[in-house]
This record gives C-alpha cells, sequence and structure tokens, in this order.
C-alpha cells in the first residue's frame, strides 16, 4: 500500500483496513478485505462459522500478523509497530473473547485489576476502579470469587469488565454471547450498548442476527473471508 | 512490588512439591559446598597453626667442646632463614623429658644421661616452606660435629599436599554442585512457566510488557535461592555444633586443636553465590520461554 493511502486516514476513522489478507500456509482465511470504522461507531460482523471472523479479530488486535495489506487502529500502522510498542497498542484496546480468558487461578477482581496492573496504575487506584466497574455489570458480590465458581454468563461479564475497565476507545467483541442463554446474552449486549453510549467504539463479531434487530448498528458481512456488500 | 510478592508467593503455593524439591536441591548443594569449605579452612589453619612451631633440631656429637659448640651455632647463624638457635644441653634435654614424663618413674633409676646436647632452631616467617627446610636442614647436617637433624612434622608436607588436592576436588564438586542447582532450577521455572502459559498469553493480551511477566518468576528463582541458601547454611551450623560438642571434649580441651565455623564473609559469600544461581536459573529459563 502506497503511503499516499495511509496519509489520508480520516480524522473519524478508528480503524481502517486496506486489502488485508491473511493465509495460513497455502490456504486464504481472509481475502482483500478493506473497510473504515469510524469513531463511536457500533459495528456488527457477522457471518457463519468459519467465515474469518475471529481471524480478522485476531488481527485487529494484534495476536498475529497479516500476510499482506495494512491495519491502521486510531493512527497506528499495524506493519511499522515493533514488538516492544504491541503491549502499549492493547492497552488502547479492550478485547472481549469468545472463550473469555479469564485466568483461573485469579479471583473476579484480580482478573479484572490486571488490565489496570500491567500499565503500571495506583493500587489506590485499582481498587476504586475495579469495584466501580463490577458495580455496572452487577458483580460486587462476586469480587472474590474465583472463575470456576461462575456461571457462563457471569465469566463473560467479568470478561466484558475486564475489556472496559482501562477505559479503551475500542472495544471488540468476538462472539461475546456465543455460549449465552438469551438472558445473559441480552445482559452483555445491554452492557457493550451502555460503554458506546458512553463514547467508545464498539466492535462485535457474531453469527447471531438477533443480536442486532435488539442492539442496532452498521453491519460488516463476511463469508468464506470476503466482505460481501 | 506488592503485585509481585504477591505472585511469587502465589506461584510457591500452586507449585509446592517443584519449589520444595528445588530449595531441597539448592540446600544440599550449600550444605555439601560448605561442608567442603569448612572442612578446608580449618584444615588450612591447623597446618598454619602446626607452620608456625617449626624448628629444626640439631642433635650434636656426644662430648663436643664448648669451641665446637659455639662454632657449629655462629656458622648455623650465618644460614639464611634462621631467626634463633637455642642450645638444649643434655641435662636440659633430661629435665624436659623428665618434666614431660612425670608420672614414670622409671627415669629416676638411670644412672647416665644418653640424651645428646641439640640446637632447636627457629625459622624466619618467610623460611616456612617445605623446600626451604629441606635445603636448610641438609645444609646443616654436612657441618662438623653435628649428628642427627630432625625437622620432624615431615607428614605436614604429605598432609599439607592433601589438603590442597582436597581443595581442589571441593572447588570442582562445588562448580558441579553449582551447575545441577540450576540445571534444577531452569527445569522448575520451566515448568512453572508451562503451567501458567495460558496466564501469560492472557498477560500479552491485555497489554502487558514482558518485564511485567518476568518479574514473578524472577523473584521465585530468588527467593528459591535465598531459602535453600539459608537452610543449606542452618544446618551447617548444626551439624558443626553437634561435631563440635564432641570434638571439644576429646581434643580443644587439652588446648591441641581449635575448629572455628566459617566467617560471615565466607556464609555470606555461599548465600550470594546460592542466590545468584536462583536468579540465573531463572534468567536462563524465562528467557528461553518467552523468545518462544
Amino acid at each position: 500500500m502506497d503511503d499516499k493511502l495511509v496519509e489520508d486516514i480520516s480524522k473519524d476513522s478508528i480503524v481502517r483496513v486496506f486489502h488485508l489478507y491473511k493465509r495460513f500456509g497455502g490456504k486464504c482465511a481472509l481475502y482483500d478485505l478493506s473497510f473504515d470504522i469510524k469513531r463511536n461507531e457500533f459495528v456488527y460482523f457477522i457471518g457463519p462459522s468459519g467465515a474469518g471472523k475471529s481471524t480478522l479479530f485476531e488481527l485487529l488486535y494484534k495476536k498475529i500478523d497479516a500476510s499482506e495489506g495494512q491495519i491502521l487502529v486510531d493512527g497506528i500502522n499495524y506493519s511499522r509497530l515493533s514488538k516492544k510498542k504491541v503491549p502499549f497498542l492493547r492497552r488502547k484496546i479492550g478485547v472481549v473473547f469468545q472463550d473469555f480468558k479469564l485466568i483461573p487461578t485469579k479471583t473476579v477482581f484480580e482478573n479484572v485489576a490486571l488490565v489496570l496492573e500491567v500499565s503500571g496504575k495506583k493500587k489506590s487506584y485499582i481498587q476504586k476502579k475495579v469495584r466501580s466497574v463490577l458495580r455496572i455489570i452487577g458483580l460486587e458480590s462476586k469480587k472474590d470469587s474465583y472463575p470456576v465458581g461462575l456461571s457462563g454468563g457471569e465469566q463473560q461479564r467479568v470478561a466484558v469488565a475486564r475489556a472496559v475497565v482501562g477505559e479503551p476507545q475500542i472495544i471488540f467483541a468476538d462472539e461475546p454471547t456465543g455460549s449465552l442463554d438469551s438472558e445473559s446474552a441480552e445482559t452483555i449486549m445491554d452492557l457493550l450498548k451502555s460503554f458506546h453510549i458512553k463514547g467508545a467504539t464498539v466492535i462485535v463479531a457474531t453469527h447471531d442476527s438477533g443480536l442486532i434487530e435488539k442492539t442496532g448498528g452498521r453491519i460488516i458481512n463476511l463469508k468464506d473471508g470476503r466482505i460481501i456488500m | 512490588m506488592f503485585y509481585y510478592l504477591n505472585q511469587t508467593l502465589r506461584d510457591f503455593k500452586n507449585n509446592k512439591f517443584l519449589n520444595t524439591v528445588t530449595v531441597v536441591t539448592i540446600c544440599f548443594s550449600v550444605l555439601i559446598i560448605s561442608s567442603l569449605l569448612l572442612f578446608v579452612e580449618n584444615a588450612n589453619n591447623i597446618i598454619t597453626s602446626f607452620k608456625d612451631e617449626i624448628r629444626i633440631i640439631t642433635y650434636l656429637d656426644k662430648g663436643i667442646s664448648e669451641t665446637k659448640k659455639d662454632d657449629v651455632r655462629r656458622k648455623i647463624e650465618k644460614l639464611g632463614g634462621v631467626s634463633d638457635v637455642v642450645y638444649i644441653s643434655s641435662n636440659k634435654a633430661l629435665e624436659i623429658l623428665k618434666t614431660q614424663m612425670k608420672n614414670q618413674t622409671y627415669l629416676d633409676d638411670l644412672k647416665e644421661n644418653l640424651l645428646p646436647a641439640s640446637f632447636e632452631i627457629y625459622l624466619t616467617k618467610k623460611s616456612h616452606n617445605w623446600e626451604g627446610i629441606k635445603k636448610l636442614a641438609l645444609k646443616i647436617e654436612k657441618l662438623s660435629a653435628v649428628d642427627e637433624v630432625e625437622y620432624g612434622k615431615s607428614w605436614l608436607e604429605k598432609f599439607s599436599s592433601l589438603i590442597s588436592l582436597f581443595r581442589f576436588v571441593s572447588i570442582g564438586m562445588g562448580s558441579v554442585f553449582f551447575m545441577v542447582s540450576i540445571f534444577i532450577i531452569i527445569n522448575t521455572i520451566r515448568l512453572s512457566l508451562y503451567s501458567r502459559r495460558k496466564e501469560i498469553e492472557i498477560m500479552r493480551l491485555v497489554g502487558a510488557e514482558d518485564w511485567f511477566i518476568k518479574r514473578p518468576f524472577y523473584y521465585e528463582g530468588v527467593f528459591q535461592g535465598t531459602i535453600g541458601g539459608i537452610i543449606g547454611l542452618m544446618l551447617l551450623f548444626i551439624m558443626f555444633l553437634t561435631f563440635n560438642s564432641n570434638f571439644e571434649a576429646d581434643f580443644s580441651s587439652q588446648g591441641f586443636i581449635q575448629i572455628n565455623f566459617l566467617s560471615l564473609e565466607v556464609l555470606l559469600e555461599i548465600l550470594f553465590c546460592s542466590v545468584f544461581a536462583g536468579w540465573l536459573g531463572c534468567y536462563i529459563s524465562v528467557r528461553q520461554f518467552l523468545k518462544k
């Protein structure tokens, strides 16, 4: 991609993707993706299993690298980002993982506090902030519980709390309601919506089109690694 | 700081067995190395105290004249490395013998003093080496009117070389135990890292830098080294007290040999090595793991 295109970043855009390809061996998982997400947008990537949603998200929070093309998040060009700076990028992003990714040996409070600890926040601030986020998601009473003692819905709420506690500008949620009952799913979506209202850009990957009807937002369809218009 | 210490203690609790094995290994390595050091240090002290008492005894021909005696003394004094020459007449020698064997009465029945007159030759500090003593003894032996030269304690020479060999073996064994300890620490930390690989991945995904992940493991290694080192040295001290109380009853009370514990400086050096082993083992392991 030429530099002219990079310079053309709109001030309103927080995520820009240009001609993105991801290959695993000989197999192409993502094929020539280009899209633009504006600040404070609520965007859904929708598509069946195997469409490439999780691969796209892994690229967006830089767990894996693109085979071709470029990703810009909040003006940071991933292809020019050194390995040492990746942790600082991730602190700008909140991620809700499909499999929650909670640390089983840490309590609910410690799991959420980890995000603030890694960025070197003061203990008093961490205490205050984590308590307030746990109150919002309705899990303050379970702050000393371990993930194994929580239901799927509660675990996902903890994952949401961890994603938002650092007050990120962007929240990526990969199938956040995938393994939840409809009531828990609704709670999670309400939480994401409330953070969106507060100013965050929320990007959700899902195969459940029912979610969109309830919450609203822009839809980008993915199929076989391509964007379907 | 609190977070890291808390994390280290938690890791220690979660991997009790592995950590105990590591601490026990370090502890025994420290115990073995420091025992060897304790032995070598005390053996050296004994040799030094014996060396301080080294003298050459020159027995003179029977019936030697006063002039000849003074002549031999002058010649000895002119030889290098001599600090003092004391004459022991045959009567004096008998007196000394009687004092040493005060409970024996058969010496009183002696009609004739068969003991020869002698010179006790004391050496300068510089001459307290085996080669020098040997050469001096040979020179004295060649003087006229000298019957026999004895510089005793030649067993010290053998003992001394044995201690040198022992010291060499100790250094070798110490190095091997040091490496074994590091190897075990590497594997304990590696297993600890492996058991926490998912946690490490999550930490990275939420923005942890490598040092944030590494630090609790470093504390763990240093903690293992410190605890192992302290317990090892405490065990050594207990063993020393037990041994010394038995030994004192047998020897020390008679004023022969005094056994001393390792100096604070040496103890701190051993502890430092133990802590360093913990840190190094951790450093190697974490470096290898986080590179992946």
